[in-house]
């Protein structure tokens, strides 16, 4: 029951891990709460339903594509909409509400292309998962949580090893700094929302497969990815992924002990006391 | 602006003043030369999230009002309808409830159809003695008052036959229950474990879960750690499609028992195979072969391009027993409220109200076969 357990919360964690990597990465960079990333997730999840299941083109065909968009997407709303804020030296409580406009201008949309009722993908079929160490898992899940982790392994690597991730600590550590050594932050910050979106695609498919897609679901994800995020520190995108696993298994341990209906009240005191406590998060660096 | 257009603009505002006036008062007087109309008000969801429920009962009333005309109206009189929207909002029923009260002076409302507009506009009603025939599931209405009615049978009455079904019939004697964390599920949550415990059996585990939550794995393995031989799923169409997927992914092999709102193509569409047996207690059969059904069914269905629901098929009966009080006592809610209590009325079902305003309909057990929702049989 324990492996169960374990399994379940890990399944749990990789998901809200998918929607606050690429939100924290965006974050980290552009120092603003960028809620709008819930209605890319949405967006990618409904392009794909478009592609696939509406179109009927190939399924690999249609996942690039679908990922491809949410990248452009990330690209255009930080072009169009927080450029031309930052061009007029809005703040960064300025942005933030502008994200949750867009964040209600984009599912508000979604409802006006799709309609309200449910929509599954339906790529694959229903079935009993396999048994691995006496738990339950299903091949769709594993995918999830392997991709989950390889995304922790290559942010990781990126933002250390390479020349555009290291311009991207630079950016996010000291602004001024970096563009006196030649980093365009405007560049730096495109880039971010590039990467940033282009996981929220593959959040979009995996989550569009393993639930359904209804056009609020962008809220819902960005609810419990935000808290994943500021508890692992919003700053650091490995520790927003810790924190995600650390919020998954929390929630469902904590329901096996307690009534099932404490389970988002859980999550909120966990919140809390690393609010309280540890504000910087798991892998902040205190400032 | 220069002074010529100044009168310009004056005489286009006079003449459409004064059209104004003449289109109002040819209106009336058209309609004063034969016979006033009755009018009854509605209210009903047309817009929002719930608003596809609202049109296809708009529908069935509009269907209704249709052939009461054509056969001559109500005593003579052609019978009018004022559609409102309240939009699911209990504020904005509030002020249509003072609308169709005040202004309308309307002597009956047919809905609203949300739970907590219903409980909202409820008392107005009473206090002016408007008749309301609601379509609502939530038990706390019964005791709203003497002029509240409703055509949709309570939480509690549905789980009355389920119960006694499931304990007899299928011989399950050990159940849990998975339930919405709001009043709809509350309710149907404490009628299912009151009526199963009543008939001899054992609710051995109650897990609750949140709106929008999307993940229930660890709450079906708590539940089936009890062994029951039966889940009843107390939710909406999406959240337990979500649930009969993820049970057959983890290979819990139950009987899942359901309520009426999970007959809806929502379910199918997302559980899938996995919604195959599940049983749930329901009002209405579209199968049913009695006239007055196959009738219903072809003539909406041809109106409207698509079938009714069970939502629709109440209040086409609620639309014909608002003609026929009004018939009999004209605009008198008193004796209204009297007929209401002590006929049975025959439709497209049958409905006789208890001495609550609820009506006693005869429920019926049916499941899910070959992803289309059939009567269940033993």
């Amino acid at each position: 029951m324990f492996n169960q357990l374990l399994i379940n919360g890990i399944i749990a964690g990789a998901i809200y891990a998918l929607v606050a990597s690429g939100f924290s990465l965006i974050y980290s960079v552009c120092k603003f709460v960028h809620f709008a990333h819930g209605a890319v997730i949405a967006f990618s999840s409904y392009f794909l339903y478009l592609l696939f299941s509406m179109l009927g083109l190939n399924f690999g065909f249609s996942v690039v594509l679908s990922i491809i968009f949410a990248s452009i997407l990330g690209f255009l709303i930080d072009k169009i909409v927080y450029k031309e804020l930052r061009k007029r030296k809005a703040s960064n409580t300025i942005l933030l509400i502008a994200s949750v406009a867009l964040l209600i201008f984009f599912e508000s949309l979604i409802l006006i292309l799709f309609g309200a009722d449910v929509k599954t993908i339906g790529y694959i079929k229903i079935s009993k998962g396999i048994e691995i160490l006496k738990a339950i898992i299903t091949p769709l899940q594993i995918v999830i949580i392997i991709v989950s982790i390889i995304l922790l392994i290559l942010l990781f690597l990126f933002m250390k090893k390479t020349k555009l991730g290291k311009a991207m600590r630079a950016v996010a550590d000291n602004k001024e700094v970096a563009e006196v050594v030649g980093i365009s932050a405007e560049k730096i910050y495109s880039w971010s929302f590039i990467i940033g979106s282009l996981i929220a695609g593959i959040a979009g498919i995996l989550v569009g497969l393993e639930q359904n897609l209804e056009p609020t679901m962008g809220t819902n994800l960005m609810i419990k990815g935000f808290t994943a995020a500021i508890i692992g520190g919003v700053g650091s995108v490995p520790g927003s992924i810790l924190g995600s696993f650390l919020l998954g298994l929390v929630e469902n341990f904590g329901i096996w002990f307690l009534p099932s209906g404490y389970k988002d009240a859980i999550a909120f005191i966990i919140l809390f006391i690393f609010l309280l406590f540890r504000p910087q998060g798991i892998l902040g660096i205190k400032k | 602006m220069n002074k010529t257009t100044q009168i310009i603009i004056g005489i286009i505002v006079a003449i459409i003043i004064l059209g104004g006036i003449w289109y109002g008062l040819s209106r009336k007087s058209t309609t004063l030369t034969t016979k006033e109309p009755i009018k009854i008000g509605v209210m009903l969801p047309l817009s929002g999230k719930n608003a596809l429920n609202g049109q296809y009962i708009q529908q069935a009333i509009i269907l209704a009002q249709e052939e009461i005309n054509q056969n001559g109206g109500i005593n003579g009189k052609k019978l009018e309808i004022i559609f409102e929207d309240d939009q699911c909002d209990p504020k904005v029923g509030a002020t249509i409830a003072q609308k169709l009260i005040n202004v309308d002076k309307v002597p009956l409302v047919l809905g609203p159809w949300c739970s907590s507009v219903a409980l909202a506009v409820a008392p107005t009603f009473e206090n002016s003695k408007t008749i309301m025939i609601a379509e609502v599931i939530t038990p706390k209405l019964t005791t709203a008052g003497d002029y509240i009615f409703r055509v949709q049978p309570t939480g509690a009455f549905y789980m009355k036959t389920l119960a006694e079904e499931v304990v007899k019939t299928l011989g399950i004697k050990k159940a849990g229950v998975m339930y919405i964390g709001n009043d709809y599920g509350a309710s149907v949550k404490d009628a299912f474990v009151k009526e199963f415990e009543n008939n001899g059996g054992t609710v051995v585990d109650v897990e609750q879960y949140m709106d929008k939550q999307t993940d229930f794995k660890t709450e079906l393995i708590k539940i089936s750690q009890k062994n029951p031989q039966a889940i009843l799923l107390a939710s909406y169409a999406q959240d337990a499609g979500l649930i009969l997927k993820q049970a057959k992914e983890l290979g819990i092999n139950v009987q899942f028992l359901g309520v009426p709102a999970l007959e809806n193509k929502d379910l199918i569409k997302i559980a899938g195979e996995a919604a195959e047996g599940l049983i749930y207690p329901y009002h209405f059969n579209f199968e049913n072969p009695n006239e007055n059904v196959q009738k219903f069914v072809s003539s909406y269905t041809s109106k409207f391009g698509h079938q009714p629901d069970g939502f629709a098929v109440l209040m086409y009966d609620g639309t014909y027993i608002a003609a026929k009080i009004l018939e009999k006592c004209n605009s008198d809610t008193e004796c209204m409220k009297n007929e209401l209590y002590n006929n049975t009325f025959k439709g497209v079902t049958e409905i006789k109200f208890d001495s609550n305003g609820d009506p006693l309909l005869p429920i019926n057990l049916k499941t899910i076969k070959n992803g289309q929702f059939v009567p269940y049989e033993k």
